[in-house]
C-alpha cells in the first residue's frame, strides 16, 4: 500500500505535539525528520542507564504501522532491551522483531516477523486482544512502560 | 481524630490524567479504593476512547495493575498519570 510522503508527513505532524509533550514528561528527546520519515526518541534505559535511541520508521503511516527499532546512539548499532514480564504478561521486546505488538510493522510475517494471524500490517488498527496503541504517543508510552520493567539492554 | 485518621487523609484523591496523544490533561477525583482499571475506563471514556483494557502509567513510566485499588497501586493525591493499554507482548 502506497501512501504519498506528503500525507505521511502531515499525519505525523498532526500527532507531533502530543508526542513531544509525552516524551518531555518522561525525559526523552524527540527528533523528527520529514525527509527520511524517521521519528527518534533519545533517552536512557531506566534500569541500566545506558543511552538508548528508539526509532520509528514511518513510511506508509497510518495505512501501515511504524517499523520500530532500537539502537545505541553512540555507535548506531542495533540493540534490544531485555524482556521482562509486565504485570504477569509477556514483554513486547522480542528477539525476532524488536517489538512484538500490532503497532510494529516488523511483527508481521509480510515484514519478516512472526505474525501471520493478524490479517497483515494493513489491518493493524483492527487487531484485538493484544496490547493496543493507535497513535505514536500511545505506542511510545507502551514502549516506555515495558522499558521500565526491562532489566537493561542486551 | 486518631493518628491513623490523620495519616490516611480524605478518602478521595485528585489526579491529572493525560491521554498521551493529547497535550491537555483532564482532572479526576476518585475514591482511593476504586480499582485502577475502573478509573482508567472512566478516564478513557472522558477522552472519547474505546480502549479494550486501559490502565495508567505513573510518572516513572511504570504500568499500574488494573486490579489493584488506586491507593494500593501507589497513586497519591496530585499525581500525574498517563492512560495506556494494559496488554502485553505476544
Amino acid at each position: 500500500m502506497t501512501v504519498p510522503k506528503a500525507t505521511t508527513v502531515a499525519t505525523v505532524e498532526e500527532e507531533l505535539l502530543g508526542v513531544r509533550c509525552y516524551a518531555e514528561r518522561h525525559g526523552w528527546a524527540v527528533s523528527w525528520d520529514p525527509e527520511t520519515l524517521r521519528l527518534t526518541f533519545d533517552g536512557t534505559h531506566p534500569s541500566d542507564k545506558r543511552p538508548l535511541r528508539v526509532i520509528a520508521a514511518l513510511d506508509g503511516y497510518r495505512a501501515l504501522p511504524p517499523a520500530w527499532s532500537f539502537e545505541d546512539p553512540g555507535t548506531g548499532a542495533a540493540c534490544l532491551p531485555k524482556p521482562a514480564p509486565v504485570l504477569g504478561q509477556s514483554s513486547i521486546f522480542h528477539d525476532g522483531c524488536g517489538i512484538c505488538a500490532p503497532f510494529n510493522r516488523c511483527a508481521y510475517k509480510q515484514h519478516a516477523g512472526p505474525h501471520q494471524d493478524w490479517g497483515g500490517p494493513e489491518s493493524w488498527l483492527n487487531v484485538r486482544g493484544h496490547v493496543q496503541a493507535t497513535t505514536l504517543a500511545a505506542m511510545f508510552a507502551v514502549i516506555v512502560g515495558h522499558l521500565k520493567a526491562s532489566p537493561g539492554i542486551k | 481524630m486518631s493518628k491513623d485518621d490523620k495519616t490516611q487523609g480524605p478518602p478521595t484523591i485528585t489526579v491529572k490524567v493525560f491521554e498521551p496523544s493529547s497535550p491537555s490533561p483532564k482532572e479526576f477525583t476518585w475514591q482511593k479504593t476504586m480499582r485502577v482499571g475502573e478509573a482508567a475506563r472512566e478516564a478513557a471514556a472522558a477522552f472519547g476512547l474505546a480502549a479494550e483494557d486501559p490502565t495508567f502509567q505513573n510518572s516513572s513510566g511504570e504500568i499500574l495493575d488494573r486490579n489493584k485499588p488506586l491507593v494500593a497501586a501507589g497513586v497519591r493525591d496530585g499525581d500525574t498519570l498517563e492512560l495506556v493499554s494494559a496488554g502485553g507482548g505476544v
